[in-house]
């Protein structure tokens, strides 16, 4: 496609601009973990390493951060498995209310937090179901389901039928063909998937509020912690490891998209979002 | 697939039980429980009694519209700067990106796999009295030394602008992405200057990508409250922090449960309207 000159160069500068916009609240936190004063002004005054050995040892941090795994871990497996059949349903099955139900699956992320949250929490307060890891799992999953069913069935929209039927005919049984030839097709979708619904669990600070009762995932620590000055520092670390950490799924994301070449996670987690 | 002809219509019904169970036993259901709560009266001492208390309703909607308004007028102006902002951003990604695509949408994502309160937090710093951006306004005069950024409204809506970017970002790419490029080239061929092959080839093409990007962006952004929470002050308040400080601090459930409800009706009200006049049409191909 042609492009003006001019039109080329503002799109550059816009791209360069949004760009920066992006990283550079990043960087700056990044610093401020450095930086010696507890107060946070700018310039910053000196470099320590004080604060990194502060958020080590602080066992409301560490607690947060196990729970915080375990949850995002629980709700991503849930959600693969639930995710996967009813993709599996609605892509290769014509039946009454596929619509409807395609449109259902999608329904929850398509409500704002507060109102899922809210819902939930009354729920489990009228039924008497105690609020922990369990219920922060079931919260979490009902929005990512959406994120693995919509990558999934992008992918098997794109893969022909033709090779699970060829398998069928060639004797395989259900299971022999999911395992075989339909599976090794989604891997990769689900992965992408997977990881997308890792970080909207581990990033979730709304829902989680109303779903998680006295126990804090490492959002709600760190939601809790901002409003005392003395730890901020120690907030500043934690998110700075989470930077660093944040780095694996965009690295897995990468290496992903060399190994399957053309149908690259990133486009697929893409179309997963712009479905939504 | 080969099992379709041997059981006929039952497996789909069995592969999609579990999900839908789930979801019915967690989302219908709560959204029951919910639309009870909303009717109810009492407090945590006296207890809570269902009395079809539809002044809960419009006791909510009388105390807090200006908060709703709010809500609904920040996510407003966060999604279209956010449309701003990515639509170039998508397209210089997916027309010139070339062999580099997937490097670039990453290094767009990349940041928002950080926690989501993080980044808010580092708009604290950025925005604070203290911060850069104050300095440097300031040296320049175009703040004076009494003003603030933090605790306005400007900081709330670039923190929401901000916070949810990607979800503007990326299907406005993948639906950029997806444009045969031969039809632009088509439209140039036949004498479009690129400014109407833009608004007549390209534009519509990508509408799909901007009406989804619209909805993922401004729906969670109305019912936001930790950016009003951290970024602004009371009079910045949001729906969201009425909503949660009367459910989680006052205990007043009706009314939170009300004022939910009242705040689902606004945005389903506005997503119509703005569906209808884009075409419905182009919503079904955005699904």
């Amino acid at each position: 496609m042609t492009l003006g000159p001019g039109a080329r160069w503002l799109l550059r500068v816009a791209t360069a601009l949004t760009l920066t916009f992006v990283y550079v609240p990043l960087v700056i936190i990044a610093l401020y973990a450095f930086n010696e004063s507890r107060i946070q002004a700018w310039p910053i005054e000196g470099l320590t390493l004080e604060w990194f050995g502060r958020a080590l040892d602080n066992p409301g941090a560490r607690d947060a951060l196990w729970l915080s795994l375990r949850a995002a871990l629980g709700a991503t497996a849930l959600a693969l498995v639930l995710g996967t059949l009813a993709s599996l349903a609605v892509a290769r099955y014509r039946f009454f209310g596929r619509e409807t139900i395609s449109f259902l699956v999608i329904l929850p992320i398509a409500l704002p937090g507060i109102v899922t949250g809210m819902a939930l929490n009354a729920t489990f307060n009228t039924t008497g179901i105690s609020l922990g890891l369990l219920t922060i799992v079931v919260g979490h999953a009902t929005f990512c389901i959406v994120v693995v069913y919509n990558n999934a069935v992008a992918r098997l929209r794109r893969t022909s039928q033709h090779l699970e039927e060829a398998s069928a005919d060639l004797g395989a049984d259900a299971w022999q063909t999911f395992r075989h030839i339909t599976f090794p097709q989604l891997r990769s979708a689900l992965l992408a998937g997977a990881l997308l619904a890792f970080a909207l669990s581990f990033d979730e600070v709304i829902v989680t509020t109303f779903t998680a009762g006295p126990d804090q995932t490492l959002p709600i620590w760190i939601l809790s912690n901002l409003s005392r000055p003395n730890q901020l520092p120690v907030v500043n670390v934690v998110a700075v490891v989470l930077i660093l950490l944040s780095t694996i799924p965009v690295y897995v994301a990468t290496r992903l998209s060399r190994d399957t070449g053309a149908v690259s996670p990133t486009a697929g987690a893409a179309q997963a979002a712009g479905a939504r | 697939m080969a099992f379709v002809h041997r059981h006929k219509g039952l497996v789909p019904y069995l592969l999609l039980l579990p999900g839908l169970g789930f979801l019915a036993l967690f989302f219908v259901v709560p959204a029951y429980y919910l639309a009870h709560t909303s009717l109810q009266t009492g407090s945590l001492d006296a207890g809570y009694a269902f009395t079809w208390a539809w002044e809960n309703y419009t006791d909510a909607i009388s105390t807090y519209h200006e908060q709703l308004t709010r809500s609904l007028v920040y996510a407003g102006i966060a999604t279209a700067i956010a449309l701003a902002v990515s639509y170039p951003l998508a397209y210089w990604i997916a027309f010139r990106g070339g062999r580099w695509k997937t490097l670039f949408l990453l290094i767009v994502i990349a940041p928002f796999f950080v926690t989501y309160l993080i980044r808010t937090l580092a708009w604290q710093n950025i925005l604070s009295d203290n911060g850069p951006v104050v300095e440097v306004l300031r040296a320049i005069g175009v703040l004076d030394d009494g003003e603030r950024l933090l605790a306005t409204s400007t900081a709330v809506v670039a923190g929401i602008t901000y916070n949810f970017l990607p979800f503007m970002a990326l299907p406005l790419y993948a639906s950029l992405e997806q444009i045969d490029e031969r039809l632009i080239e088509a439209a140039e061929d036949l004498y479009a200057s690129r400014l109407q092959a833009f608004l007549r080839v390209t534009l519509p093409l990508s509408l799909p990508g901007v009406v989804a990007g619209t909805l993922l962006t401004f729906i969670p952004a109305a019912g936001d409250f930790v950016n009003a929470e951290l970024l602004g002050t009371p009079r910045e308040a949001m729906i969201g922090n009425v909503i949660q400080s009367k459910f989680l601090v006052i205990t007043d459930y009706g009314q939170a449960a009300a004022l939910s409800f009242v705040l689902m009706a606004a945005i389903l009200a506005l997503v119509l309207a703005y569906t209808r006049a884009l075409g419905a049409d182009r919503l079904a191909e955005a699904r």
